[in-house]
């Protein structure tokens, strides 16, 4: 009996202590995660973090608040895909009945914080990090491209929604209740991120070819070029834009149209480019690297077109006879489009949408060169040295300047005369319309020109209403009181 | 399909006759010893009745038999042997046989069903003695329920438990909450399985089951510490008894249809009134549209997309044994289509549980299951593109089928057509789950034993999807075909060691039990999709058949380990005073290394009052006790690694036409992250009547929540992609639960009445700086619920209406304080949303998404060989947030409308109903969220009924079976309630526990007709 005992109590104790002894390491469960104190230790980590905020800008549902819409909701195309139920949260915005309630004005909020979030990561972190681990001058130039992304976000943040907190560090849980910045605060942070980032960054001519795309000293001057003409200090911007001009970086391309050709892309007159690419992975929207904008824009008759952004006539008649950015700009019905190559197509814009008949054609590429659906290889060029031509003859013309030595150069290209309209202001209107028509500009800068009203005030637009988006209702919801629209 | 099922039925059950001979044969061969006389008798029970189905053995040998429906026996022994007389409820006799022919036998009642053993965790406890808050569903009451996985057994039983399906698609989880809303965070109790706990218990066939104890408080749960915080689902599955074996053969067949579909618009209607909405926000008409009344019917969308769809099930058991070894076999095989096309469900399932003792002081046991599972389900629950919205939303106007046979795309509707996203849904999971437990009792000395218990769970899951090339329009196109396969697999260990001691000694009678336990729960999956197919035959999906070069992969790991240490004392002084304590400390490595190990005790105390001269003998009061308990338990769960900053790569971008890896930290770690603790406080009674004829539970509970653990929403300024892990404030929740049984027979007529009554209320205490937390975010349009202290949880939050208005003037009258206008954007006909105290629009609860009480109903009747069984469960006083009015009820006509809509504001004076604005293509006032979309939830379901014959036992024994029972009967036979959504039977959504009674839509509930039988022999 007392040997059966002892052997039970064995057995059991021999469990017990089995169970009990590999407790010690035993809850020291390791994530399968790289965890963030253990990253920022090398090159390598530094550049990762850099490139998760350079994705944000190819995020294509970033892209239709600031661009692709640009044109559509400043009312020179017509909305065109399949009709009103198509994106029905458009048709409130054409008529300028802003609700903090629309769903899609959160896409645009939400994702440019997104950036900037990586983009505080990597200004915070990098830094941090000791020679051994990154060069100093890697070190510097990953920050600045950082500060330039991060300034490039808070500019379309204030463009799109005017005052928006401003968040430069990563917050720590109890402390996300950040109230709007004001306008100045926004403006200073805007100008430091890219004053800071020209400081670093290489110029255009000394970089390497495989660094294509990357933020440049000129692509910083000329966004703070463009942040000083949005706060109309004209001074600053002409001062600047003639920097830009006398770097002798860039250069009007010869033919205009090359500007949208896939051979000319980062080419002479690239200031910056949101770059994109085929990724093939036969996925949709962002789950790819290429460009939704051209299946958007591409006519619902050719291809698997979604047929938006169908010019007005008002905006065709604007161009002077005789100006062949006109036809570079516009897909007639019945056009003959690359004419003479294995693409050879006429275009076919019928559409009860496609009020006026006609496409946009910057951006549509021969079918050799579609990706597949939404993952069409063309960048996004978002500023390029006409632009900055302009800007000059902007600023110059508020200033009492040479307006039109400026504005020359641009209409010099393509083959047309001085300009016959004697304001020069006006003179420079119209020439931003045409020369930038159909690069989503329209909107934005018919609002920061004061014409708000003027252009748009028949289709509803109102002065000090209708300069900025709400801010989303979930987000005034959640703050609690911090935000009001 | 119907024509597939009844082959591979017929297929089955061909097999399965076979096997049933097999085992016959076997079991026969074994009984097959020497025995001279035949012994025959009665049983009857101490009332004279005669008891069908006990059990008759010979002592020590496997042979036995049956009683029949009459109570008679018949048995073959020798005179040497002894008669083992054994019966649920009844205490065992025996009875030598010495030379006797005929052996009548009364059987007494183990007392009632208060000496019924109920298990509790770590071990068993007369039901009599818990001082707990526990309810019990046995065999008997499953049985008779159609269910298709162990889940819905639990449905209306015990009062407390809360079941709801979000969705009715074919073997898709319940949704389990005990004792209301304990958290924020996930609310579902723990499961224990044989002693193992596990995750869900989809995975166990119904019929299986010996019992279900639900553990409600904290000093029934505290012994499971960390995790018991939301309740404890004990299951334990059936063993064998000893004696001849006994094989059950049961199946039933059903039939499934919708039981309600939502009236929408015929394609004139619609046609007319988006022709209207168009007109009103000066648009150009749709010139296919204006000749509305030529579009007739148009296309019935939920139509085309749901079916009659066919369920049935198989279930076979053996089991018996001798003294020393007890075996309990079992065979499954359940099938059901989906009342939405493409949507199915199989389980197949195996279960061996064998009981051996082998020595004096050593009991060996296992339970071992192996269950493979197939399903196709259809994207459902999301209120973007599930099957069901896309068939509510998409026009009546566009056809199923162009002229050319191809689906047809809709020309005025940005949805795609339902039939052909069905049509091409190809997504399949399978799994193979392998779930086991090995256990061993030894006996030190008498009153003392050592218990260790290891689990294992395997589960290998995998999945398939395929996405064909096809073109229906632009936007509703695929030009790339991709193949999908992902794989996952899911290990767990649990390994429970402890020490039992009982002693009586006197009045007092002591058990004390302690032990230590380790878990490990890990997970791993893996998945990788390739696009470009050589050829598009189905049989060629294969990542190996893609042709891109470029296939994308993804996996990942995860794990959660515990330690815990723990101890429970049971005390009772006379058998009148009870007394229990627990302890736990455990430890999990979801926490940071900081805050990893947390104790949590328990007292409860209980009085049997009936037991006290004054009142025993009570003719009227026989039972009475009272109960109290107060303890602490704890909430752990949460993911793993909550607590540090993790990094995820696949943000990529190029650069010169290379793309190159990003890696970002889309979440914040909070290495402060700790338990969250529950303190429950329990008072109960219990009271038996005229001999336990009527019983009667009743609870009341205090149960506060603390350190709660969620992933708020957070400011988008912050710029996360996920939302931290936070321990975030307390909650208050305080409740009512009343069960009532009756059991009373007039003649041969037996009826038993079970109803079950519960209540709570929930409040906020305390959400540290944070005002409100903010979920349940539908369509992007923002917040549908909020959770602020004060208030119950996830309260509805939106605008009030206050009617339309019906003139410019009125609009330019509803100013705020300062002369503003406070709807610029509205017109005429617009909703009119009313003020609040400040003179701004009232912004704010619109609606309570939680009952005032829930309830169940269960009759059970039968007389002579007919019974019926019928089980209604409902709930009362509930909001919901209809989330299909998003487009049904929409003004701007983008998508097919709710007939309701044909009311709609079409002038000065036409209706002032705020239901029914005014169409308008370019609407921006009346989409805003208020409470034109919150509806009554109340329901009353009659979600069972049944009528069985049960052979009569003359033909029975010419049968040579034991038993053979046909029925009839309905689930979701009926529903009352004013709900006008697909069903009012809704849980929690996607966003989790505050995402509460928000519709999306979801797959409802079908309502089936089955006919089946249960075979003994």
């Amino acid at each position: 009996m007392k040997k059966k005992i002892s052997k039970i109590i064995i057995i059991s104790f021999v469990l017990v202590m089995i169970n009990v002894s590999c407790s010690k390491d035993f809850l020291d469960t390791k994530s399968p995660n790289v965890a963030l104190s253990d990253f920022f230790t090398s090159e390598a980590d530094a550049n990762e973090a850099l490139t998760a905020c350079y994705d944000v800008l190819g995020w294509d549902a970033d892209n239709f608040f600031p661009y692709w819409l640009g044109d559509i909701l400043g009312h020179d195309s017509w909305k065109g895909g399949e009709g009103a139920g198509d994106q029905p949260w458009m048709e409130p915005l054409l008529k300028f009945q802003y609700d903090a309630n629309i769903a899609e004005l959160n896409t645009p909020y939400r994702q440019y914080y997104i950036a900037i979030n990586r983009c505080n990561r990597v200004i915070e972190k990098v830094p941090l990090m000791t020679d051994d681990m990154i060069a100093p001058s890697k070190r510097e130039s990953v920050v600045a491209q950082a500060k330039f992304v991060r300034g490039y976000f808070y500019f379309e943040l204030v463009k799109l929604f005017g005052e928006v907190p401003l968040v430069i560090t990563n917050l720590t849980p109890g402390h996300y209740d950040i109230p709007k910045a004001t306008s100045a605060e926004l403006w200073a942070q805007i100008e430091k991120d890219f004053t800071e980032a020209a400081s670093v960054l290489p110029m255009k001519s000394e970089q390497d070819v495989s660094e294509l795309g990357r933020a440049t000293k000129g692509a910083a001057q000329a966004f703070l070029c463009k942040a000083y003409i949005y706060e109309k200090k004209w001074p600053e911007a002409l001062a600047l834009a003639n920097v830009i001009i006398g770097s002798a970086e860039y250069h009007l391309e010869t033919n205009y149209t090359d500007i949208w050709n896939l051979d000319h892309e980062n080419g002479t007159e690239s200031v910056f480019e949101i770059q994109f690419t085929s990724s093939g992975t036969g996925d949709w929207g962002d789950d790819n690297e290429g460009n939704e904008f051209v299946i958007f824009t591409r006519s619902r008759n050719n291809g698997d077109g979604w047929g938006f952004n169908c010019p007005t006539q008002e905006f065709v008649d604007e161009f002077e006879v005789g100006d062949p950015r006109r036809d570079a700009t516009i897909i007639d019905n019945g056009e003959i489009l690359w004419p003479g190559t294995p693409d050879e197509t006429v275009a076919d814009n019928s559409s009860p949408t496609c009020i006026d008949g006609y496409h946009s054609q910057k951006y549509q590429l021969p079918p050799s060169q579609w990706g597949d659906m939404s993952d069409d290889p063309n960048n996004w060029i978002v500023i390029r040295y006409a632009e900055v031509l302009l800007w000059a003859a902007e600023a110059a013309a508020h200033t009492g300047g040479d307006w039109n030595s400026y504005l020359q150069q641009v209409r010099d290209r393509v083959g047309m005369p001085e300009t016959t309209i004697s304001n020069p202001l006006q003179a420079v209107y119209h020439e931003r319309r045409v020369e930038l028509g159909m690069e989503g500009q329209r909107l934005w800068d018919i609002i920061r020109e004061g014409r708000g009203t003027e252009v748009l005030g028949k289709y509803g637009y109102v002065e000090g209403v209708n300069n900025h988006y709400p801010i989303p209702q979930s987000q005034i919801d959640l703050s609690d009181g911090i935000l009001v629209n | 399909m119907k024509k597939k099922l009844l082959n591979d039925y017929l297929l089955t059950r061909v097999a399965k006759s076979l096997l049933l001979v097999l085992m016959c044969l076997m079991l026969t061969q074994l009984s097959l010893q020497a025995q001279n006389i035949s012994v025959k008798g009665v049983v009857k029970s101490t009332d004279g009745t005669t008891l069908p189905g006990v059990n008759v053995a010979l002592k020590g040998t496997t042979t036995g038999t049956n009683t029949g429906s009459d109570g008679t026996y018949s048995i073959m022994a020798s005179a040497k042997d002894v008669l083992v007389f054994s019966f649920l409820g009844y205490a065992s006799r025996e009875i030598a046989v010495k030379g006797q022919t005929a052996i009548d036998v009364v059987l007494s009642e183990t007392a009632t069903n208060l000496e019924q053993i109920v298990v509790v965790g770590y071990g068993t406890q007369r039901k009599s003695d818990l001082t707990g808050a526990v309810v019990s569903v046995k065999a008997a009451d499953i049985e008779k329920m159609p269910a298709a996985t162990t889940d819905q057994v639990l449905q209306g039983r015990a009062a407390g438990v809360t079941v709801t399906s979000n969705t009715g698609m074919p073997g898709a989880p319940l949704q389990i909450r005990v004792r209301g809303i304990g958290t924020i965070n996930n609310s579902s109790p723990l499961f224990v399985v044989d002693g193992f706990p596990v995750d869900d218990i989809g995975y166990i066939n119904p019929a299986d089951i010996a019992s279900m104890e639900v553990l409600k408080d904290a000093s029934s749960t505290a012994i499971y510490g960390a995790r018991g915080a939301n309740g404890v689902i004990l299951v334990s599955t059936k063993s064998g008894k000893a004696g001849a074996p006994v094989i059950t053969f049961d199946t039933y067949f059903g039939s499934s249809k919708m039981w309600k579909k939502p009236e929408l618009l015929n394609a004139s209607q619609w046609a007319m009134l988006k022709d209207e909405a168009l007109s009103n926000a000066g648009l150009d008409p749709i010139p296919a549209l204006v000749d509305y009344q030529s579009l007739g019917q148009g296309t019935d969308w939920v139509k085309e997309v749901t079916q009659t769809a066919a369920t049935r099930n198989l279930n076979f058991s053996v089991s018996g044994g001798n003294e020393m070894v007890k075996y309990f076999l079992s065979a499954n095989n359940y099938k059901q289509e989906g009342i939405v096309r493409k949507s199915d469900f199989e389980r197949t399932s195996v279960r061996l549980n064998m009981d051996m003792n082998l020595k004096k002081w050593l009991k060996l046991g296992e339970n071992l299951s192996v269950e493979s599972g197939k399903n196709h389900s259809i994207n459902e629950a999301d209120e973007w593109s599930a099957i069901l919205i896309q068939a509510t939303a998409i026009d009546p106007v566009t056809p199923v089928y162009l002229p050319d046979g191809k689906f047809a795309p809709s020309d005025y509707v940005d949805m795609n057509n339902p039939v052909a996203h069905l049509d091409r849904t190809k997504n399949e999971s399978k799994n193979l789950r392998i779930t086991g437990n090995v256990y061993g009792d030894l006996t030190i000395m008498k009153g003392l034993t050592f218990r260790s218990n290891l689990g294992l769970s395997y589960n290998f899951g995998n999945d398939y999807d395929y996405n064909p090339t096809f073109f229906i329009s632009g936007a509703e196109s695929n030009a790339v075909s991709a193949v999908y396969r992902g794989s996952n697999q899911e290990r767990a260990w649990n390994w429970s060691n402890f020490l039992t001691y009982s002693k009586k000694f006197n009045v007092h009678d002591l058990q004390i039990m302690a032990g230590v336990e380790s878990s490990d729960d890990y997970s791993e999956w893996f998945s990788t999709r390739s696009t470009r197919l050589l050829k598009e035959f189905s049989h060629l999906i294969f990542i190996s058949n893609a042709t891109n070069p470029n296939s994308t992969s993804s996996g990942l790991m995860s794990e959660k380990k515990m330690f815990s240490e723990y101890g429970r004392l049971n005390y009772s002084y006379a058998n009148k005073y009870l007394f229990t304590a627990n302890i736990r400390r455990d430890g999990s490595s979801v926490f940071g290394p900081d805050h990893r190990y947390g104790i949590f005790p328990s007292f409860s105390a209980g009085w049997k009052l009936s037991e006290e001269n004054f009142l025993k003998g009570n003719t009227l009061l026989s039972n009475l006790k009272l109960r109290a308990g107060w303890g602490q338990i704890g909430n752990d769960k949460i993911p793993p690694y909550g607590y540090s900053t993790l990094a995820t790569s696949g943000f990529r971008y190029n650069f010169n036409g290379v793309i190159i890896d990003g890696i970002s930290f889309p979440g914040e770690g909070n290495p402060d992250l700790q338990w969250e603790t529950t303190t429950t406080t329990n008072i109960g009674i219990d009271a038996g009547l005229w001999h336990n004829k009527l019983t009667l539970t009743m609870e009341y509970y205090l149960k506060n929540t603390t350190d709660m653990l969620l992933d708020a929403p957070i400011l988008s300024s912050v710029g996360m992609q996920y939302n931290p892990w936070v321990n975030i404030g307390s909650m208050k929740n305080k409740g009512f639960e009343m069960e009532l049984n009756f059991t009373d027979a007039v003649g041969d007529f037996n009826y038993n009445i079970g109803l079950n009554f519960s209540t709570f209320t929930n409040e906020v205490t305390n959400l540290g700086t944070q005002a409100a937390i903010l979920s349940a975010p539908l369509r992007d349009n923002g917040y549908v619920t909020r959770t602020m202290v004060g208030y119950p949880i996830a309260q509805f939050w939106g605008y009030k209406t206050e009617g339309l208005f019906q003139t410019q003037a009125e609009v330019d009258a509803w100013v705020d304080a300062n002369g503003e206008l406070l709807q610029p954007n509205a017109g005429p006909g617009d909703i009119r949303y009313a003020k609040g105290s400040d003179g701004n629009l009232y912004y704010g609860i619109i609606g309570n998404p939680l009952p005032d009480f829930t309830y169940g109903l269960n009759l059970n009747m039968s007389y002579k060989n007919f019974d019926v069984i019928a089980f209604i469960q409902g709930v009362s006083g509930n909001d919901v947030f209809n989330g299909t009015k998003v487009y049904t009820d929409r003004p701007d006509a983008t998508h097919n409308m709710s007939v309701r809509m044909l009311d709609r504001w079409t002038g000065e004076g036409t209706t002032n109903d705020a239901h029914y604005p005014r169409l308008n293509a370019a609407d921006a006032n009346n989409l805003a969220f208020s409470d034109r979309y919150v509806e009554n939830g109340s329901y009353t379901r009659i979600k069972n009924l049944q009528i069985g014959y049960t052979l009569p036992d003359g033909i029975s024994k010419s049968l040579k079976i034991i038993k053979l029972r046909i029925y009839v009967g309905a689930t979701n036979l009926l529903t009352l309630t004013r709900y006008t959504g697909f069903d009012p039977e809704i849980g929690t959504g996607y966003y989790g526990s505050l995402d509460l009674g928000v519709d999306r839509a979801f797959y409802p509930q079908p309502r089936t007709f089955i006919a089946g039988l249960n075979l003994t022999f």
